[in-house]
């Protein structure tokens, strides 16, 4: 790694005011390639990085913003375009420095795997997302930029804009890209992006969202846009409202500008700007950020704040989000071993097919699942699982570009649909033009979760371009214990469900609704009875449920069978029961010395076994209870 | 020394260090409160201070502000001059608000201006062009900058246009005048020309839907070798950027030609105004500064119509405001000049639409 374009990064973004302390941290080659380390202890809060807006590459700062309007690309196209634009500038490019220092390190993504190499992993669902991945990219390439090159030749020049540069600029963007804020949407936040991720993260990444979407500017006068914040502006009609406005601390604008340029320094207006000065203590955060702006805005940037306190040496770490290996590899090009948040899929017709054998009526099994698909998201508030919603997007940050789901990226605008509010202002609106109030970029709060957990249902998984705001209902997951998502568990009860329980819940809603609080109710219990560690919670219990009754015996055994019954045409696959051992394997893998998309590829399988092998002892455990 | 307030609530003495927004706006000091509960109490008595006690008068207006050059502006301003009824107005006449611009959908949409619109700019950007070179044709040591605003406001409307400035975001006058160390959005006053002075006119007209924007600076009589060198240099400036625009350029880089040509004479570039985009609305995208290694967003295309309008200082870039809100002065009182033209980019390179024809 030369060290000549790592100090010509560092120059780069001192010029961009990208902040940051060269005795704190600094950049070096890790385990996971370039990453960001302390250079002494530092203390929980720290502020590790902040990146200015101005600084960042999205599709509303490339020099193309104005083409990408007109041709009305969006999503990742449009960034990976503008980021390739801009590196086909050269030393012209505001971006140079950052640009070269990636094109010195490419992404190894599985995708640039050649053909035999990926077909090792062709057991493993990260498999079939990286030859989607590379299905869309060919069709992306000729659908949009090659017509797009054509029609304005003189901007997209040769040879910088063939599949070659296009899928270099689409690792980087897959695996680099963080969310910003609703003008800018994703970008590449330089410095921000050399923070790798870890499940046990010491640092966290913050923006401040809710920008105006016209400009991105916190405060402006853009009609439509959500913070119309007044204190701006210069009607007269505002000096006297009807309610007093909000007191002013910050300094003496005026004054305090002339104070600045002015060549010499008066004595007696230092005096007058004592006063105002004073006020500077009860504004302490929005203070820094004014005295750098002369209209008195607060300074917005993307920032990396330390979360625990870090020893000397110890990289700075985040955390992307909580994603299974396919994803991880797929996006990022790597993959985490023992990752508590990976899954294996169960597909709708997997379902079907097992139903099918088992109650060996077509038309009953058809019938359960077509009222399950219409009811299910009544449901949803019945669930409780932190992890069961589909084991994508379940929390953490947002640095994602949504439709990880691969392919079917295009525009999608970040958040901004249906007003979800991420961050809680303050009750009077003014904490966004007035205020440092740097939120965390979650969208879901704690508070939220029932709500949340269907807006996140219907915001992660985009495969139909039509419907955005739905996800795919034909997917369900065995989560990485080897317990079933509760779509799943809840379909399975439907469609084992007695003749006569399935005719009642199908016409009361209330009774369906306490069907299906009873049947996860006793879930969680049992989950918490097979931990023994929890087995105080139980004593605490205000109502002990009631034993099954015969029919609900005979349901549970049912579903039980069925899961095992799907886990096994996965299973059967892989070679894996209750007999063999993920176990083994994974120490084999480590043995084998592979590197790169090879070995994640080679975590992803081993951790798909991991997970159906649980699942098969976990079946079998409850079977035996019965 | 430290100046302490006391809160100015009814029967409270308590230490205060927060300000009465309205009040700093009005530039009427010491409205101090304690804490915003205090203040609300007393909002009511308040606000009366904000009625203003008189309009700023003589060549002092603003007591206590520290000028950074020799210029003086000299009021009262004259009242606001008529438009007759039956010619159009833009939509900010009334209020001051500029609607149109405030509601466009995106900032980096940079709309291409279609051939039959090209054909009514024309002759709007000619008009405009006609009226400057009367306003300049006026300009003489003695003459009042208020009396060439009423010159230029008059060949306005003979011209049955409306005279873009007056009322844009509440912009008193039909013109800006700009004189030695003001940049620009200088406000025309009572202030005599002197010989030796450089002035600039700042014209723009509304008609047919359509804005024109120009200007151009001017020697009064005779005036130093450094003050022709810097209004000379400007000129190239401008001529300099023009001559590199074409489709598939880029807007942020007319600013490295700019800043070239000026450091080469040993001038620099004002950063804080930029040049704009400029057909039904009178300011629009792109936006982009003048000086070197900015980050402008827009690749032109055939059909974008904007200006380009370097501000080139005798000596710092810095500039400040005075308290008119609008008059920006190099910050350290020395001159300043600009020359401005509008153009559209077509498919072999440009075309001037505020040239003189000659």
């Amino acid at each position: 790694m030369s060290t000549k374009e790592l100090n010509a990064f560092l120059a780069w973004a001192e010029e961009n005011e990208i902040v940051w302390d060269r005795d704190a941290i600094d950049i070096r080659d890790g385990k996971n390639g370039l990453g960001v380390f302390a250079k002494r202890k530092l203390e929980a809060g720290y502020e590790v990085i902040k990146v200015p807006k101005h600084a960042i590459l999205s599709v509303e700062t490339t020099a193309i913003a104005n083409i990408l309007q007109d041709e009305e690309i969006e999503g990742y196209i449009g960034l990976t375009l503008g980021c390739m634009y801009e590196a086909s500038r050269g030393a012209a490019s505001p971006w140079f420095a950052y640009l070269s220092l990636l094109a010195k390190r490419p992404a190894k993504m599985a995708t640039s795997l050649p053909q035999n190499a990926r077909d090792m992993m062709k057991s493993c669902e990260a498999y079939a997302d990286i030859e989607s991945d590379i299905t869309d990219m060919r069709g992306d390439f000729d659908n949009i930029v090659v017509p797009l090159t054509k029609k304005y030749p003189e901007i997209f020049k040769a040879p910088h804009f063939d599949f070659d540069a296009f899928k270099a600029m689409t690792a980087h963007i897959s695996s680099r890209a963080m969310d910003v804020d609703l003008f800018h949407v994703s970008a590449l936040v330089p410095f921000a992006d050399f923070i790798n991720h870890s499940s046990e993260p010491n640092g966290d990444y913050l923006t401040h969202e809710d920008v105006c979407e016209v400009c991105g500017s916190l405060a402006c006068e853009h009609l439509g846009s959500e913070d119309d914040d007044d204190e701006d502006s210069d009607d007269e009609s505002d000096l006297d409202p009807e309610e007093a406005p909000a007191l002013d601390g910050s300094k003496y604008k005026r004054q305090r500008r002339e104070a600045k340029d002015a060549s010499e320094d008066d004595d007696e207006e230092e005096e007058e700007n004592d006063g105002a000065m004073e006020g500077e203590e009860w504004e302490d955060e929005g203070d820094d950020e004014d005295s750098d702006d002369e209209d008195g805005m607060i300074n917005d940037t993307c920032d990396i704040i330390l979360d625990a306190d870090v020893r000397k040496g110890e990289e700075i770490t985040r955390f992307y989000g909580p994603y299974p290996n396919k994803v991880l590899l797929s996006k990022y090009g790597f993959a985490v071993i023992d990752n508590p948040h990976d899954t294996v899929t169960i597909q709708l017709d997997m379902v079907r097919q097992v139903g099918e054998k088992v109650l060996k009526s077509k038309e009953v099994v058809e019938e359960r699942i077509q009222w399950f698909l219409e009811v299910e998201d009544e449901f949803i508030g019945a669930d409780h699982g932190e992890e069961g919603e589909g084991g994508c997007c379940g929390g953490g940050d947002h640095d994602h570009d949504h439709g990880h789901d691969h392919g079917r990226h295009h525009g999608h605008k970040h958040g901004s649909s249906d007003g979800e509010d991420d961050h809680e202002h303050a009750g009077d609106g003014s904490c966004c033009g007035d205020k440092d109030t740097k939120k965390k970029q979650k969208t879901h709060s704690s508070e939220d979760e029932d709500e949340d957990a269907e807006d996140m249902e219907q915001d992660e998984e985009d495969e139909e371009e039509d419907e955005e705001e739905d996800f795919p209902r034909d997917i369900m997951y065995l989560m990485a214990d080897g317990t079933v998502d509760d779509r799943l568990f809840m379909l399975l009860n439907v469609l084992f469900m007695e003749k006569a329980t399935f005719a009642k819940v199908k016409e009361d809603a209330e009774a369906a609704g306490e069907y299906m609080n009873d049947i996860f109710l006793r879930r969680s219990k049992e989950e918490q009875a097979g931990d023994e560690d929890e087995e105080e919670e139980e004593e605490e219990e205000e109502e002990a449920l009631p034993p099954r009754d015969k029919a609900a015996t005979k349901t549970r055994r049912a579903v039980l069978e069925a899961t095992q019954a799907l886990i096994r045409v996965r299973a059967d696959a892989y070679g894996v029961s209750t007999k063999t051992s993920a176990e083994k394997d994974l120490e084999a893998l480590k043995k084998a010395k592979l590197s790169g998309p090879l070995y994640y590829g080679g975590i992803c399988v081993q951790g798909e076994k991991q997970i159906l092998q649980n699942a098969l002892m976990v079946c079998q455990h409850f079977l035996s209870e019965l | 020394m430290n100046q302490r307030h006391l809160c100015k609530g009814l029967d409270c003495g308590k230490e205060a260090t927060l300000q009465c927004p309205s009040c700093i706006k009005l530039d009427i000091p010491g409205s101090y409160f304690c804490s915003q509960t205090c203040f609300k109490d007393n909002w009511t008595t308040h606000k009366a201070v904000h009625k203003r006690t008189g309009e700023p008068s003589g060549s002092d207006p603003w007591p206590g502000y520290k000028y950074s050059g020799p210029l003086r502006p000299l009021y009262p301003l004259s009242p606001r001059r008529e438009v007759p009824a039956h010619i159009q107005r833009p939509d900010y006449a009334e209020t001051g608000i500029p609607l149109s611009e405030l509601s466009v959908r995106s900032s980096s949409t940079i709309e291409a201006v279609s051939e039959a619109d090209l054909v009514v700019l024309r002759k709007v950007c000619q008009l405009g062009r006609e009226v400057l070179d009367i306003g300049l044709a006026a300009v003489k040591p003695g003459v009042t900058a208020d009396e060439i605003d009423r010159v230029i406001h008059e060949a306005t409307i003979a011209r049955d246009a409306y005279p873009s400035t007056l009322y844009y975001n509440g912009y008193k006058k039909s013109c800006c005048i700009s004189v030695n160390e003001v940049i620009c959005h200088g406000i025309p006053d009572q202030r005599p020309l002197q010989e030796g002075d450089i002035v600039n006119l700042d014209v723009s007209l509304f008609k047919d839907g359509f804005h024109t924007d120009l200007n151009e600076t001017k020697a009064v009589g005779k005036v130093d070798d450094t003050s022709l060198r810097l209004i000379k240099t400007t000129r190239e400036c401008l001529e300099k950027a023009i001559a590199t625009v074409k489709p598939g350029a880029l807007y942020r880089d007319l600013g490295n030609v700019i800043e070239s040509h000026a450091k080469s004479e040993g001038f620099s570039v004002v950063r804080s105004f930029l040049a704009h985009g400029i057909h039904r609305h009178f300011h629009c995208a792109p936006n982009f500064p003048h000086y070197a290694r900015n980050k402008a967003i827009g690749v032109m295309k055939v059909g974008h119509v904007f200006t380009i309008e370097p501000m080139i200082n005798e000596g710092t870039w810095k500039d400040q405001m005075w308290p008119d809100d609008w008059t920006a002065v190099t910050s350290d009182g020395k001159r300043s000049a600009q020359f401005e033209q509008m153009m559209v980019v077509t498919k072999t390179g440009v075309e001037v639409l505020t040239a003189r024809r000659v």
